[in-house]
């Protein structure tokens, strides 16, 4: 409709001709946001400039552990040596800006080649832990492992995933004072050399002697049959639950294994021989003193009383009787008065070592109260043992002998003729696996017993460690846990790092992060 | 630029070119210590290459501003931009290794994206609005041009009603170009000799011309402005139809054929609203992806020089 209104003469002059001479409104806006964006974006610039913050030209977010100096780039990126040249405009990050708060220690002296701190660690990933790599930072070198000496290495050489190459764990046993590194695998010669026995089996079984009595129920297990030590009575973490801490005798054994030697003396200190030695001397002698120069033979009404009355009855000084009065307490026992005390009597407070009788003293070279030593050199016919005894140090060796059989329930010792018994010391690693981290924390949804098989094991030499068959159930590369190598190890050794007090003052650290 | 069969080579080129940039990337990406980076060697390959793209089509600008200029024909410079232009896309997602980054150059995969959807906005529409308008809008006419002639048209329709019905009261002129111009723009759509109304035919007055006046005034009159009235009965053809022939009811004969040049002058102001509409659906986008390419290309620029400092 109406196209036949106008001529193509009459249509053309309905157009002003010189319409293209001045912009439409529609062409001015476009030319006036199209100088507008680019002029906004280099205020935006300049004024990052002028406030010097540099981190709009971060490729990506600075760690976490680095964001102070997120603004600076400066403070990472320096000139370097083979861009000197350039007037300084080209920066790079270098070791040294690093090794201002990081000592970066070697990972190994024999390893091929140096690497730069930002060869692994790269910063402006985001938010990320820079420690925590892929995998091919290390095969880099593990798949196919060069020394730089050209020796053969001791580590597996062909290691390019947790799931591939990977060897058994290995544990140090020390065999005839030869320490050799036996993988899990090897099972004729995979032994427990720490010296102590224990059968796992014995301890996880309900209803053992004591257990009932224990302190409180950490660790304990009750069921329908009954009350059980758990692994964690004896195998408690440290307090960030990481890591197992040692197992010490005086928390987790004395409350079933007191080291009672008689009922009426105390039990001997789970200490050196030497000192077990000393403080059954010291205990008996002291009581045999006591019983010697007092007849405790009245009632004894304190608690003390009644201690040396037992004592005097267990060295066959004394009847025992239930009962003492106050007024017949021996002398010098523990509460009677000074003036009790004979003259030349040591009082009671003084060290128990100082008060032994006289004339007893041990020969130089061996300790008494041993075969071969002056206390145990023949005593007079008739004071043996179930007769009264003829001397102090008579009992010690007949307690001495009751003591350290006691220590051989757990202990590996050495008994030679006139020397005390040799223990030999435990060597319970406090780390069995010392190339790696282990969070047992993390892992406390497991059983313990689905890694450590505890509680079929019998025998001391047992190792209980998990095979690493055992944690690729879990940590496997497709679907699984994670299986990376940082999982389990570090790079660096941590006890190389650096010492505290680092360089860098709050002011400065304020105005290179907090723009 | 309509995508026909003209375009096939560069189509394949295109594809070619994707296609080894991404067979190159992959062995890359596997096998890169800290992951694909703009910093590597690959990486920075990769963002050469696409930062010389991002160049060649932003010279389609200047392309444009000196047409007589012999480097080529200005369709191989449109499909250039095109097609490198996506490419260079493609090669900067490599370069980046498919991360937005932080900071600028997270501003800058933004800027590029916005940039490259709405280029592809644009090239979509362009396949089907300008056939559109050549059918809908046989009376099309330049569109700077658009207020200019709808001012023509209006004192063309003035002149119609005036020779019958008398003088026409004065109206405000309430168009957008009036309060551009109040805010010191100038528009041209009422300026020049063909705003003024033609003189009136030698037509004696009828005297029941009042109707038409009053029709005129009151609806046909407002939708022949250069803003279009919001509640326009006249802004569908169908509309139109009724009104007039609702007037051709009301006055007498003789006045009908001032009515049917009215309503072919309502027809041809409905045509040009409708392709003042269609044009800026075929060319708004370029509001958006010419101001942002200059603050890309600015940008890219910086990126490129700090980049190679850091």
């Amino acid at each position: 409709m109406g196209t036949g209104r106008y001529t193509t003469k009459g249509r053309a002059k309905r157009i002003q001709l010189d319409y293209f001479k001045q912009l439409h409104p529609f062409r001015r806006w476009k030319l006036i946001l199209s100088v507008a964006a680019p002029v906004l974006a280099a205020l935006v610039l300049a004024g990052f400039a002028l406030r010097g913050n540099q981190r709009i030209y971060n490729s990506g977010p600075v760690s976490t552990a680095h964001a102070m100096f997120g603004a600076q780039c400066g403070s990472c990126h320096v000139p370097t040596a083979g861009l000197a040249g350039a007037g300084g405009f080209l920066l790079k990050p270098s070791d040294q800006s690093c090794s201002a708060c990081h000592a970066g220690p070697i990972h190994h002296e024999n390893q091929v080649g140096p690497q730069t701190c930002t060869s692994c660690h790269v910063e402006h990933q985001g938010r990320a832990e820079l420690a925590a790599l892929p995998d091919r930072h290390c095969t880099r070198c593990h798949a196919d492992l060069a020394t730089k000496d050209g020796r053969p290495s001791q580590f597996a050489t062909k290691v390019t995933s947790f799931d591939r190459g990977h060897p058994e764990f290995a544990v140090t046993v020390k065999d005839n004072a030869q320490s050799r590194r036996i993988r899990l695998d090897q099972t004729a010669e995979l032994k427990d050399t720490s010296q102590i026995r224990l059968n796992h089996e014995t301890h996880l079984q309900t209803d053992l002697r004591g257990v009932e009595k224990l302190p409180d129920m950490r660790g304990l297990v009750r069921s329908d049959k009954g009350l059980a030590l758990g692994c964690t009575y004896c195998h408690e973490t440290d307090d960030r639950r990481a890591q197992i801490k040692p197992i010490a005798y005086a928390r987790h054994c004395v409350a079933c294994h007191s080291l009672d030697f008689d009922t009426a003396f105390p039990p001997v200190p789970h200490d050196r021989p030497i000192l077990v030695h000393a403080f059954l001397r010291t205990t008996v002698t002291e009581a045999f003193e006591k019983c010697r120069a007092g007849s405790p033979g009245g009632a004894a009404t304190s608690p003390a009383a009644r201690t040396l009355r037992r004592q005097c009855a267990a060295l066959k000084l004394a009847k025992a009787e239930p009962e003492t009065s106050e007024t017949d307490r021996p002398r010098g026992a523990p509460g009677a008065s000074a003036t009790e005390r004979k003259d030349g009597e040591p009082a009671p407070d003084q060290p128990r070592g100082r008060r032994l009788l006289g004339g007893d003293e041990p020969a130089p070279d061996r300790p008494r109260g041993m075969p071969g030593g002056r206390a145990q050199e023949p005593e007079p016919a008739g004071k043996a043992q179930g007769g009264p005894p003829g001397s102090a140090l008579e009992w010690v060796a007949k307690f001495e002998s009751s003591a350290f059989k006691q220590c051989q329930e757990c202990h590996t010792m050495t008994v030679a003729t006139g020397q005390l018994p040799e223990i030999a010391p435990p060597a319970i690693p406090v780390r069995w696996l010392p190339h790696s981290i282990f969070d047992h924390g993390v892992h406390r949804p497991i059983v313990c017993t689905e890694c450590h098989n505890a509680s079929t094991s019998k025998e001391t030499t047992d190792v209980l460690l998990p095979s690493v068959k055992v944690c690729r159930e879990c940590h496997r590369s497709a679907g699984g846990a994670r299986a990376g190598c940082v999982e389990c190890h570090l790079h660096h050794d941590k006890s190389k790092e650096r010492d505290l007090n680092g360089p860098f003052t709050i002011e400065r650290l304020r105005r290179s992060g907090s723009r | 630029m309509l995508l026909d069969t003209g375009q096939r080579r560069w189509v394949v080129a295109f594809l070619i070119l994707s296609a080894v940039a991404a067979l190159a990337f992959v062995p890359y990406a596997r096998t890169a210590t800290h992951g694909p980076r703009g910093g590597t060697w690959p990486g920075l390959v990769y963002g050469s290459i696409g930062l010389a793209l991002i160049l060649f089509g932003a010279a389609l600008g200047v392309r444009r501003k000196v047409p007589t200029w012999r480097i080529g024909r200005a369709t191989t410079w449109m499909k250039g931009h095109l097609w490198l232009g996506l490419l260079s896309y493609v090669l900067i997602l490599f370069h980046s290794g498919f991360k937005l980054g932080d900071g600028l150059t997270l501003v800058l995969m933004l800027l590029f994206t916005v940039v490259i959807v709405t280029g592809i906005y644009g090239v979509i529409l362009q396949q089907f609005l300008p056939r559109m308008m050549l059918l809908r809008i046989p009376l099309e006419t330049v569109y700077e041009q658009i207020d200019s002639v709808v001012a023509q048209l209006r004192a063309e329709a003035d002149g119609l009603v005036s020779a019958v019905a008398g003088p026409l009261p004065a109206v405000e002129e309430r168009t957008r170009a009036r309060r551009w111009r109040d805010r010191g723009f100038r528009h041209r759509a009422t300026r020049g000799p063909s705003a003024t109304p033609p003189p009136a035919p030698a037509t004696a007055l009828v005297p029941e011309g009042a109707a038409l006046r009053e029709s005129y005034v009151s609806i046909i009159r407002p939708y022949l402005d250069i803003e279009l009235p919001s509640d326009g009965r006249l802004a569908t053809e169908a509309g139109a139809t009724e009104l007039f022939q609702h007037l051709r009811l009301t006055v007498p004969p003789v006045l009908h054929s001032q009515i049917q040049e009215l309503e072919v002058i309502c027809d041809e102001r409905r045509q040009l609203a409708q392709q003042k509409r269609l044009h800026h659906w075929l060319h708004g986008w370029l509001m958006v992806h010419v101001p942002l390419s200059m603050a890309l290309l600015l940008l890219a620029i910086v990126h490129a020089i700090m980049s190679i400092r850091f």
